[in-house]
């Protein structure tokens, strides 16, 4: 019984993974995320840091955004489409449940995320060792969590378009990447907050959006800062735990959604 | 009526997650504070050259680059740090946007002290003396004093000085006095009375004239 479900899982993930690839909007921004890549070189040019350092900095924050876009932009249209298009009804008069569904939405979507990334992480150490960089395993567990971090954007964006339409789900996912990377500040804000509700207004919002800053290794990358494994380790787990989170509210909410 | 099973077990998987997050927030935060690196210098761009790419852009990415600057400056700082960049970012600040009157009394203030920097911040507020700023009187100032401390060159100090006296908003009487003293101790007596004599001429501020008068008295009378 527990084979059949991940059997249909599966076969949802490898669907929206055959569905994902033919999407237009995944070339071009995998097009202008090689061009951007590619320009760093010139860019690595003009700052005070070596070049290599700046690359290092310009490819992974491209990627970052790439990631965002792809995120949101197929993440969000993938349920709305299945709805709009009635091609929804196809699949749920068959044994299969929502949850399953959304699960393996969100599986393939990730697959297709992994390949994006896998593809550009190519492309982008091709041109760092051509600028004569070497190849350090934090860049490669930095390209790892900015997947991370997507997994959780994604999962969000999922959630969100199981609340609403795909247009305001969009809008919504850009203003939780925004939110989740402005976190940081809060925390901030906590030290200087006075008063008896606010301080505790802003630990509540500070523990229940997830700080994407610490996805982001950048700077630490940079300077040459090494974090220890764990940080690595515990931030993939914090990642899995969002996406957990939020895929099991998308679950909820899509079950008792009115088709 | 017991809540369905079902129900319980999400609120339980729900919670058991949040405890989880909650956990691994503050671990993160935690290791994250022990390695935190500084503000990324990566964007800042080695020289003014890249002013025609930034499309008319430039006093905006100056703008942008300032906030970099202060944060910069204040990690440093709580860190202990060498400031390494800090003379750079100033420079470019002041040549993105000559007339960006809070990085050249930065750099008048700071950059001689914290950087041990006095010969960039006499370049840097050379260019703001140059430039349209108001307040350029506090610049003179400044550079006045940097030849007058780091460089012992009461004379320059004194010239400077002279010069914030004549500066609009300058408060003429004292720097006037202060100028005039320069000049004495330069061994240039000569000149301090002559340049309080122009002040004392052309100055139209009666409180201005009274306390020159004073100090053209002491002056002649020291002579």
């Amino acid at each position: 019984m527990k084979g059949l479900r991940m059997r249909a899982i599966f076969q949802i993930a490898v669907n929206t993974f055959k569905e994902t690839i033919r999407n237009n909007v995944l070339y071009i921004v995998l097009f202008f995320v090689v061009a951007l890549i590619v320009l760093s070189v010139f860019v690595a040019d003009w700052s005070v840091f070596a070049r290599i350092q700046v690359m290092q900095d310009f490819g992974l924050a491209t990627m970052s955004l790439a990631g965002l876009l792809l995120a949101v932009f197929i993440g969000v249209g993938m349920l709305g489409r299945e709805v709009s298009q009635k091609t929804l009804y196809q699949v749920i008069t068959k044994p299969i449940s929502r949850a399953q569904f959304v699960c393996g939405k969100y599986a393939g979507l990730l697959t297709t995320l992994l390949l994006t990334y896998a593809a550009m992480s190519t492309m982008f150490l091709c041109t760092l060792v051509y600028l004569g960089g070497t190849i350090k395993l934090s860049l490669l567990c930095a390209v790892l969590l900015i997947w991370a971090e997507m997994s959780v954007v994604i999962s969000a964006s999922i959630f969100f378009s199981t609340l609403t339409s795909p247009m305001l789900a969009s809008f919504f996912s850009l203003a939780f990447y925004v939110a989740g990377h402005l976190n940081d500040l809060l925390s901030i804000k906590l030290v200087a907050a006075r008063g008896s509700l606010y301080p505790r207004l802003l630990t509540a919002i500070y523990y229940v959006l997830p700080n994407l800053e610490h996805f982001n290794v950048r700077d630490n990358i940079v300077y040459g800062i090494v974090l220890p494994p764990a940080y690595y380790v515990l931030a993939l787990v914090y990642g899995i735990l969002y996406s957990a989170l939020f895929l099991a509210l998308s679950c909820v909410l899509f079950d008792a959604k009115d088709l | 009526m017991k809540p369905p099973r079902k129900i319980l077990a999400f609120a339980v998987s729900f919670a058991a997650i949040g405890a989880l997050i909650f956990a691994a927030q503050n671990s993160l935060t935690s290791i994250r504070s022990t390695h935190r690196a500084p503000p990324s210098m990566a964007f800042v761009p080695q020289s003014d050259k890249i002013k025609p790419y930034l499309l008319g852009f430039h006093t905006a990415y100056a703008d942008y680059l300032w906030i970099r600057t202060t944060l910069y400056f204040g990690s440093e700082y709580l860190s202990g740090g060498q400031y390494t960049w800090l003379v750079r970012m100033v420079d470019l600040v002041t040549r993105l946007n000559p007339d960006f009157y809070p990085a050249y009394e930065f750099a008048g203030l700071m950059i001689p002290d914290v950087c041990n920097d006095p010969d960039a911040a006499r370049v840097i507020l050379e260019r703001g003396v140059s430039s349209s700023v108001a307040n350029k009187w506090k610049l003179w100032f400044y550079l006045g004093m940097i030849y007058y401390r780091y460089y012992d060159n009461k004379k320059d100090a004194a010239a400077c000085l002279a010069r914030a006296v004549t500066q609009p908003d300058a408060p003429g009487f004292r720097l006037a006095g202060v100028a005039a003293a320069m000049f004495r101790k330069a061994g240039a007596p000569e000149e301090g009375l002559e340049f309080l004599s122009f002040v004392y001429a052309t100055s139209e501020n009666p409180e201005v004239k009274r306390y020159v008068q004073g100090k053209l008295q002491a002056f002649t009378k020291a002579q």
